[in-house]
């Protein structure tokens, strides 16, 4: 039972990472492997917050989001001159970046040992410290960000952002003001981020540099090209996808390390075969810009 | 007629090639003057310099008192100014409808903090913006394609669906780019009354065509353009009777 | 300090092979291909297999190293790129490579596990005192190779017929298969030459360092790195640019700590990006105007 209230909230933590970055990698259609270090920023935030104090939940959760919305907007802000490829690398210095100072700045992230005895924050003097507890409140989080999201993607600026996916220059050829759409999706989408990484760190109590790599920003892209870029729902069900199936590895009986490999190797082959088969995704909207037309 | 937009001396060249030489004219209201010559004259390439683009080697353009050069494409797009372009660019993975949607100005929607706090008033102007585009794609006998993807539509419709859009974004001046080149006749026609009635709707418009006999319908002024420079200037039929017009289009 | 930098000159030396190596895909492939690393770290791996499970000696297992690499890369190409490219845009073809970079290295850590290996004989290796520095053999012979690798490599590119067909590819892969060029067997051969940079600087790092699964990644980031800022077009401004690069950031971590060489460099990547106007970089560039 309880391992089944793990996997259900490791899942709401993933759909809303997944969510979050459909909206940067789908609708806006700019690839971004930054996303981990955002999830990290929001952890890092909730674990000084609950460690160095008993900051309440509410407290918690809203610094996390500010955080990493702010380093988001932080990051667009000169990334967004950038044609889609560059832009990529840049969101690859950020994540290593990010990476480098969890690793490195100690007195601040632990360093490699990271920071342990996070506790969840409280509200009213409710405390999800029973993993039932926690689920209710993954759910309620991953309900309030999938929501806007979705609002989002289906209003006139979700309309403007897939504009300027398939043809920038058109979309501020009427009118669209290209920078200002990709900052605040791009800020949204880390706040979101964050968010998850606020409710990671409360669940799982220590957090380290290493759950916070480049390959886990690929893991979370996979999802999200999975389950088919651009669909609210696509994301979600790559997430389900991602995250369930190689669950299933652990009933074969595989030792921890081999499993992990395994599960790696995975899905780097679910991703190859994706792309050579179906680059819409499982329930996508769309293979791949106009770029498909190039060679 | 007052002047609606005017470009001053604007010159442009690309590695050694002149695409604009000094090149001047003024748009009035309500007019629609006709953009005549070779290719490779620099037609586009004004269109280019007016809408941002590109930025000129010198001269500058202006709109409604607005200095267009040194400002970012978004904004003169914002001030009334709307194009279409050579290569017919449209969204075309989207409706009919949603391209018409797209191009509506000063939409609620399109601001985050409405989106979230006030539904409302996004859902009313959206309805309302349908209902507009809607009138709009019906004058243009495209309403039964408005739930069709763009790019499903013939290449004369996308052409007639581009103008729509510029409709959709009551803008005051319209620069087209071969608006009729390429498509049959009767599709032509369509387009060429819409443009004709511009003048009527309190717009301009400044037409790129090679098709001299449609342009000839609808222009009330014509320049001829050649090698970056204006050749000639007038009513039609001065221009497409001067010498030098001539000769250009029969070589 | 002197000492740093002068021990920078063989990191810098191996860096410009992986940035050379990456440039020279990069200009004709036109996407990033995040799977090289592998080629770096598969040909000391089996190199140290050969030396350790076959008993070949040192040279030869290298050379075996080199051709594992290579065959890999030729192996892919023909399997899954070559089809590839043609019908898929370049975001398609990055995550592929991730895909591919994710699964390979997940096969390289099954077979090899995590610990640190050395092809060399554990030791200090025997130095050379040169004005106060001293360096060791193996990085005499990195930059030696180095040099002598990228001389005629600039060469090549500059003075051959195979070099003049590879700049006309990179112009324009369309125009240089209508002019006659035969595009496929040289596109195979860029395959080649880009894996063998990759693993003899994989083979040298290697001799000069430990060996472990992570240690294709940081020189792969710190070569495109060095590619972007030095400009694709020149080979020898590329291998310049990496030398300057690292030796600027050995001396920046000599300061600050080695732990923060990655985070100085991706800062000053992206302060380089930031204030020096690379209009190739900026979107409504080239590409995006009629």
């Amino acid at each position: 039972m309880n391992y089944g209230l793990h996997i259900m909230i490791v899942l709401c933590i993933y759909m809303m990472l997944a969510t979050s970055l459909n909206l940067i990698a789908g609708t806006l259609g700019v690839i971004s492997i930054a996303h981990a270090a955002f999830y990290a920023i929001g952890a890092y935030t909730t674990a000084l917050l609950r460690t160095q104090g008993d900051a309440s939940l509410v407290a918690v959760l809203v610094m996390s989001i500010i955080t990493a919305g702010v380093a988001g907007m932080a990051l667009a802000i000169p990334a967004i001159r950038l044609r889609n490829l560059y832009f990529l690398i840049g969101t690859l210095a950020f994540q290593i970046l990010i990476q480098n100072l969890a690793m490195n700045w100690t007195p601040v992230t632990g360093g490699a040992i990271g920071i342990s005895g996070i506790t969840p924050g409280s509200v009213f003097g409710w405390r999800p410290d029973a993993p039932t507890e926690f689920l209710l409140l993954a759910l309620a989080v991953l309900l309030g960000t999938t929501f806007i999201v979705y609002l989002l993607t289906n209003s006139p600026a979700g309309r403007t952002l897939r504009a300027m996916r398939e043809d920038e220059l058109y979309s501020a050829s009427r009118g669209k003001n290209i920078g200002r759409y990709k900052i605040q999706a791009f800020s949204i989408a880390c706040a979101i981020a964050g968010l998850a990484g606020s409710l990671h760190a409360q669940y799982t109590s220590f957090i380290t540099p290493t759950g916070f790599t480049v390959m886990e920003s690929v893991f979370i892209l996979s999802m999200v090209v999975l389950g088919g870029r651009g669909s609210v729902w696509g994301a979600l069900l790559g997430a389900a996808v991602l995250v369930l199936i190689p669950e299933s590895l652990r009933f074969l009986g595989f030792p921890t390390a081999i499993a992990a490999e395994l599960r790696m190797l995975l899905y780097g082959l679910a991703l190859v075969a994706c792309m050579l088969w179906r680059p819409q995704g499982l329930i996508g909207e769309y293979a791949f810009g106009r770029e498909a037309k190039q060679k | 007629m007052t002047s609606l937009a005017s470009a001053q001396s604007l010159s442009k060249h690309f590695n050694g090639v002149v695409a604009l030489a000094d090149f001047s004219c003024t748009v009035s209201e309500n007019e629609i003057l006709g953009l005549l010559g070779p290719n490779g004259a620099g037609k586009t390439t004004l269109f280019n310099v007016l809408t941002g683009l590109l930025a000129p080697d010198s001269g500058a353009a202006d709109f409604k008192g607005n200095a267009l050069t040194g400002r970012t494409v978004h904004k003169i797009a914002n001030l009334g100014i709307a194009r279409t372009f050579q290569n017919l660019r449209l969204i075309r993975r989207i409706t009919v409808l949603e391209n018409v949607l797209l191009c509506f100005k000063n939409q609620p929607g399109e601001n985050l903090i409405n989106v979230f706090f006030r539904p409302g008033l996004c859902k009313r102007h959206e309805a309302g913006i349908r209902e507009k585009a809607e009138v709009l794609l019906g004058t243009a006998a495209l309403l039964e394609k408005s739930n069709d993807l763009a790019d499903n539509l013939s290449y004369g419709q996308q052409k007639l669906l581009s103008l729509v859009c510029c409709l959709a974004a009551d803008a005051e001046l319209l620069l087209l780019d071969e608006p009729v080149a390429g498509i049959a006749p009767e599709m032509a026609e369509r387009i060429l009354a819409i443009i004709a009635d511009l003048p009527n709707l309190g717009k301009s418009a400044i037409v790129i065509e090679h098709d001299i006999d449609a342009l000839k319908g609808i222009a009330h002024r014509m320049i001829f353009m050649d090698a970056g420079r204006k050749i000639c200037e007038g009513a039609p039929d001065e221009v497409l009777n001067d010498p030098r017009v001539i000769e250009a289009y029969l070589d | 300090m002197l000492q740093v930098l002068v021990t920078s000159i063989p990191s810098g030396a191996i860096i410009a092979l992986v940035a050379l190596a990456f440039a020279f895909r990069y200009r004709v492939f036109a996407f990033i291909d995040m799977s090289l690393p592998v080629l770096f770290v598969i040909a000391p791996y089996a190199a140290h297999v050969c030396i350790h499970r076959i008993g070949l000696a040192l040279g030869i297992a290298c050379i075996a190293g080199i051709a594992v690499s290579c065959l890999l890369a030729v192996f892919l190409e023909l399997a899954l790129w070559k089809n590839l490219r043609k019908r898929a845009p370049a975001t398609v073809l990055l995550l592929t490579s991730l895909g591919l970079y994710t699964a390979m290295m997940a096969v390289l850590s099954l077979a090899f596990g995590h610990d640190i290996r050395s092809l060399l004989n554990s030791g200090p290796r025997p130095t050379v005192r040169l004005c106060a520095v001293a360096v060791t053999d193996v990085q005499i012979l990195i930059v030696v190779c180095v040099a002598a690798i990228i001389s005629s490599l600039s060469w090549a590119h500059n003075h051959t017929r195979f070099g003049a067909q590879y700049r006309a590819m990179a112009n324009s892969n369309e125009l240089a298969r209508v002019s006659g060029i035969p595009t496929t067997a040289r596109e195979m051969l860029v395959t080649i030459v880009s894996a063998l940079l990759l693993a003899i600087a994989g083979i040298l790092n290697a001799l000069d360092l430990d060996l472990d699964l992570t240690s294709g990644f940081q020189p792969f980031l710190w070569g495109i790195v060095a590619a972007i800022v030095g400009g694709f077009r020149s080979l020898l401004g590329i291998a310049a640019c990496s030398l300057v690069l690292v030796a600027g950031l050995f001396a920046c971590g000599w300061y600050a700590g080695t732990k923060w060489e990655d985070s100085i460099l991706l800062v000053g990547l992206v302060l380089t990006a930031l204030l020096i106007p690379r209009p190739d970089l900026h979107s409504g560039g080239k590409g995006d105007k009629e």
